[in-house]
């Protein structure tokens, strides 16, 4: 009995729990830590043979054994950030219908689940969606303005990278705008501001940096986004000359090559490419946090 | 309350233990293999109908041929599983020699998409011509001279390709290497390339998808597609009354099977089981689309098969 309620009383106090969170914690940092370790070993034949020129040549081809990742670094910065610029109306849009017009209800809160259900939805199924629906419909535009019709292509990417991307800056900015202190509206509808004063000079200002953040995420997923991506892209390895031409991303051509690259500097010359997208997400990233960081100051 | 919970604590143990053996319920003469996907349908086939006769288990994993090559390299299978043509760089690793065995044909065909138009012939240097660029529209000269009566429309001819590293693209570029120098010099054959013009798809259906949807385009996938899909092919010049673009798919073990601890049953059983695919098991590849071996490819093939020892000894 008195055994048992020593052990009881160390359970009840916790410290396995502290141990545990803190080894959790240090757990994750490891894993990154290692996948960091061993994407560079991984690419260190390709950053031997090529070095930084890898990142500027322009170059992809498997059989004469030379490898440039530029058309990939273009494709991926063009789809994600062409993703981001046409997904912003939208997600503003509903971030401040659900946050700040229509916060409660039944037909807030179907809305709500809706946008949050676009993120839980398999890229597989976004690419589905554009193959038979976009595709054909930029096809169609293609035609109309005498643009060679491939249908696929850069700006299909980004199409639907933008609606993927759309739940996350969505639904961050929604809660950031309801977070809004409502004593802070009071008072400027007191002083007789209208609705759309009332938004762009408290709400906004006060949720700015979280907004911010909702389009960081949304970037971040966009730069990563492979399968829907490699459906509708066209998987052309040449540099990009518009945004209606094909192209390829770091992602897509990872995942179209990676399986049968039999040659030791092929796969190294993917492992570095991964890299490259491992380390440029990061920078974006913390970009990104010094960015939040500098508006909530101001 | 008590019992309750005993019973399902015990539940939970028998659940574990039948977990944890699965991995090793294996017996001694399981084989397995690691390859190519090209000859999934038929492997999967063939091992069904050699189980039920055998009663042998045969796991064959369809990773591609790649990864084939490098877990029979790293002694991870009891058989790799290949397409193409195999080189000896693809086995410079391996302790020891590795040997290969074809195991059935499979012809690439040449889609189009062409409203209104059903046949029509290209010649390979016309082929290697679409392929690389040069030759641009449906309307150019040098096809209506191959097509004399086909009414063929002014379209732009939109190349569709295969994105990811494959056999069928291997066979494919080996083919046009072989009937034009320009191709040969300027693109080379291999299973990725660097494709002068095009769309990259995934996979024989992302090709097949795009060919269907995108009018004026060509393409190339393997032969079972175009008779799935019901789609026009190019009529190409013919070697001999033989169709000209064919691969062949290898299954790759190595010469001497005393290696990794392997039993001698288990070396005789695999022998047992290549021997019976080159033999009964060819009769499954037509229904699946795929060509039979030759009598002279047979022949060598079960030559090469009665070079297999096992330490000094022989398996046959």
């Amino acid at each position: 009995m008195k055994i048992y309620s020593k052990i009881s009383s160390k359970f009840l106090s916790g410290g396995w729990f502290i141990s545990l969170i803190r080894v959790s914690a240090v757990a994750i940092i490891l894993l990154m830590l290692a996948i960091a370790v061993m994407l560079t070993l991984g690419a260190l034949p390709a950053i031997k043979h090529f070095g930084f020129g890898f990142l500027v040549g322009g170059d992809w081809n498997p059989i004469e054994n030379n490898y440039g990742a530029l058309p990939f670094l273009v494709g991926t910065l063009i789809t994600s950030f062409l993703a981001l610029v046409i997904s912003i109306p939208f997600s503003i849009a509903i971030a401040i219908i659900l946050g700040e017009f229509n916060p409660t209800g039944k037909v807030s809160a179907l809305f709500t689940s809706l946008v949050e259900l676009l993120a839980g939805i398999p890229s597989v199924i976004f690419g589905f969606f554009a193959l038979f629906y976009l595709v054909p419909l930029v096809r169609f535009f293609q035609i109309k303005f005498n643009i060679i019709p491939y249908g696929v292509g850069i700006f299909t990417s980004s199409l639907i990278l933008a609606i993927m991307i759309i739940p996350f800056s969505a639904s961050l900015g929604r809660q950031i705008i309801k977070m809004v202190p409502s004593g802070l509206k009071e008072a400027a509808y007191a002083l007789g501001a209208t609705r759309f004063e009332v938004l762009k000079d408290v709400v906004f200002p006060v949720a700015r940096s979280g907004i911010l953040a909702g389009f960081i995420l949304a970037l971040g997923r966009a730069l990563g986004e492979t399968m829907a991506v490699t459906m509708v892209i066209g998987n052309n390895n040449a540099l990009p000359h518009s945004i209606f031409d094909l192209g390829n991303t770091i992602s897509s051509i990872i995942a179209n090559e990676f399986a049968e690259a039999g040659n030791a500097l092929h796969f190294s010359s993917l492992t570095y490419l991964g890299l490259a997208l491992f380390v440029g997400t990061a920078a974006i990233n913390l970009a990104g946090k010094y960015a939040i960081k500098k508006m909530a100051k101001m | 309350m008590k019992v309750n919970k005993r019973a399902k604590s015990r539940v939970l143990a028998g659940v574990l233990a039948v977990a944890l053996a699965m991995p090793f319920s294996a017996t001694a003469e399981d084989l397995i293999g690691a390859g190519a996907s090209f000859p999934y349908p038929l492997y999967s086939k063939m091992f069904a109908e050699y189980n039920a006769k055998t009663g042998s288990r045969i796991n064959y994993q369809s990773v591609g041929s790649g990864a084939g090559i490098n877990q029979i390299v790293a002694k991870t299978v009891d058989f790799g599983a290949m397409d193409g043509t195999p080189k000896d760089s693809d086995f410079e690793s391996a302790a020891g020699k590795i040997v290969y065995l074809p195991m059935a044909k499979g012809d690439v065909s040449v889609p189009f998409n062409l409203p209104g138009v059903k046949e029509i012939k290209l010649s390979s240097e016309l082929l290697a011509e679409i392929f690389l660029g040069k030759v641009t529209n449906w309307g150019d000269k040098k096809i209506a001279d191959q097509n004399p009566n086909v009414k063929l429309p002014k379209l732009p001819i939109t190349v569709v390709h295969r994105s990811d590293g494959s056999g069928t693209t291997d066979i494919f570029t080996t083919y046009l290497a072989s009937v034009s120098g320009a191709w040969k010099s300027t693109v080379g054959a291999g299973k990725a390339v660097k494709w002068p013009v095009g769309i990259g798809a995934k996979g024989n259906e992302g090709v097949s998808g795009q060919v269907l949807q995108i009018p004026g385009s060509i393409g190339y996938v393997e032969y079972a597609y175009t008779v799935q899909q019901k789609m026009a092919t190019a009529t190409l010049p013919s070697a001999n009354g033989v169709y000209p673009i064919t691969g062949t798919t290898w299954i790759l073990l190595y010469q001497d099977q005393n290696y990794g601890g392997r039993t001698k049953a288990k070396a005789q059983e695999l022998t047992k089981l290549l021997k019976w695919m080159l033999n009964d098991g060819q009769q499954f590849s037509e229904p699946l689309y795929y060509k039979k071996l030759s009598a002279e490819e047979k022949t060598a093939a079960e030559e090469t098969l009665k070079g297999l020892k096992f330490g000094n000894e022989n398996l046959f």
